[in-house]
């Protein structure tokens, strides 16, 4: 390549009794030119030198800190939801018998309840949800709370409410439910389940429990 | 520095719309009022009887408070009015041991001072009846000579908390007895004098307090009041 220079010159001389001052040779600059050391190399027929480089591995990194952060948002997720309260209660067994003084049924829940969270939780309530039809027809509830049929000395395997639940543990025990005579033989009961309260605000029905077959004698102490 | 004077502004009371089913009204079919001194600072709860002749399951929530270890119950109540003003409503959510509904009916001004005496005291007594219900066949005085009165019939209190109904109950109110002297023949100016008359009277009446006993063996005195059907302006003392 080759520096082209031109020098262009009025070719009328000022006349010499002008009052104007002599007119300044113009001169053209040259084009400027991109050095030989400079030029990048030829890649998928692209020209490369070394910002595209620096801007593809920023690229790379970039990507990489998306999928980390991305498995990191799914980690913290699952971590976030095993913290969440949670209580699974899971009927054993059911029973249900007559109290002595003949006024109501006992029913009797052997429960097993998780705590499948990584935070301690606690029940703070449990009650025997019943759905009867009032003698109007007018669909009701009536509700129930949890007390034992047994006086409290001689209670054993009982859960206590209000109970804690330790963070990934499980208690085992009996919830009984005093059910006045009148509203258990007296109505059309339509349904039956216990509901669960913890006091993060989470409330757990159990599944429906069948109105079982009638025991002689309390079973909770066998 | 500038000291602005605190603004003495009027508390405002929120009222929204809300739609009552026919079904969940209440009547009431006999009323009076138990002062006892141990029980709301010995001020004058009125005493509803309700008509639930065709209410089974309100009649369920008497019955399951009638066992001793369903006998604490959970209720939400919340006042409610007619656009007229012709009826006062007392909507009471009960929650257990029986979940029910009953909106109680407050004629006005027939049991004007029902309402106004419940919301001095912030309770009611209701119990279950049926037209012709009287209060004084549910309520005898007793044997003994400590001016109990017992009665023969199952009852439930509710505490009432106040939500910002009684700041336009007063207005309510007096116009209500206006109307009602008005319509007896009064004229305006005439009937406005005797409405303000009637609220002193009944007010002297609902902050009226009866002391408590000192011993426990008098602790039981009671004061007890059965509404005559013909008012608003008085009350029948028995």
């Amino acid at each position: 390549m080759t520096w082209h220079t031109s020098l262009v010159t009025d070719p009328t001389p000022p006349p010499a009794t002008s009052s104007f001052p002599t007119p300044l040779i113009e001169t053209t600059s040259p084009a400027p030119q991109t050095p030989s050391g400079t030029q990048g190399a030829e890649l998928f027929g692209l020209e490369w030198n070394g910002s595209a480089l620096v801007a593809v591995v920023a690229l790379a990194v970039a990507l990489a800190s998306l999928l980390y952060a991305k498995k990191s948002y799914a980690l913290a997720k699952t971590q976030e939801e095993r913290r969440e309260a949670r209580v699974d209660p899971y009927l054993d067994k059911s029973a249900i018998w007559e109290s002595p003084d003949k006024s109501s049924m006992w029913l009797g829940t052997l429960f097993t309840i998780e705590n499948q969270s990584d935070r301690d939780g606690s029940i703070s309530r449990a009650e025997l949800i019943i759905s009867y039809q009032s003698e109007s027809g007018a669909p009701t509830t009536l509700r129930v709370h949890h007390s034992p049929s047994v006086t409290a000395d001689d209670a054993k395997g009982f859960i206590e409410v209000p109970e804690r639940l330790l963070a990934n543990g499980t208690i085992k025990g009996w919830l009984t439910f005093k059910i006045p005579m009148a509203f258990y033989s007296g109505r059309s009961i339509e349904g039956m389940h216990v509901e669960f309260r913890d006091p993060r605000g989470v409330t757990v029905k159990s599944g429906d429990i069948s109105i079982p077959r009638q025991e002689i004698s309390d079973p909770t102490q066998t | 520095m500038i000291r602005r004077r605190p603004k003495t502004r009027k508390t405002k009371v929120k009222s929204r719309k809300s739609i009552v089913s026919p079904m969940h009204v209440v009547d009431i079919v006999a009323d009076g009022a138990l002062a006892h001194g141990h029980t709301a600072g010995g001020l004058h709860i009125p005493v509803v009887f309700l008509d639930t002749s065709q209410r089974s399951d309100i009649d369920d929530v008497f019955l399951a408070h009638s066992y001793e270890h369903l006998d604490h119950g959970d209720a939400e109540s919340i006042w409610i009015g007619t656009p007229d003003s012709s009826w006062i409503g007392l909507d009471v959510r009960f929650k257990r041991p029986v979940e029910a509904r009953a909106v109680i009916k407050f004629r006005m001004p027939k049991y004007a001072m029902l309402v106004n005496l419940a919301l001095t005291a912030k309770a009611l007594y209701i119990h279950p009846g049926k037209p012709g219900s009287k209060f004084s066949d549910h309520y005898f005085p007793s044997e003994n000579a400590g001016g109990e009165v017992v009665s023969n019939s199952p009852s439930l209190m509710l505490q009432i908390p106040h939500g910002g109904f009684e700041l336009m109950w007063k207005k309510i109110y007096r116009s209500q007895l206006v109307a009602y002297f008005k319509n007896a023949g009064s004229p305006s100016d005439e009937a406005a004098q005797k409405a303000d008359k009637a609220i002193s009277r009944i007010d002297d009446l609902s902050n009226f307090r009866l002391q408590p006993q000192a011993s426990a063996a008098e602790g039981g005195k009671m004061l007890y009041l059965n509404f005559s059907k013909d008012r608003p302006d008085g009350a029948a003392t028995d």
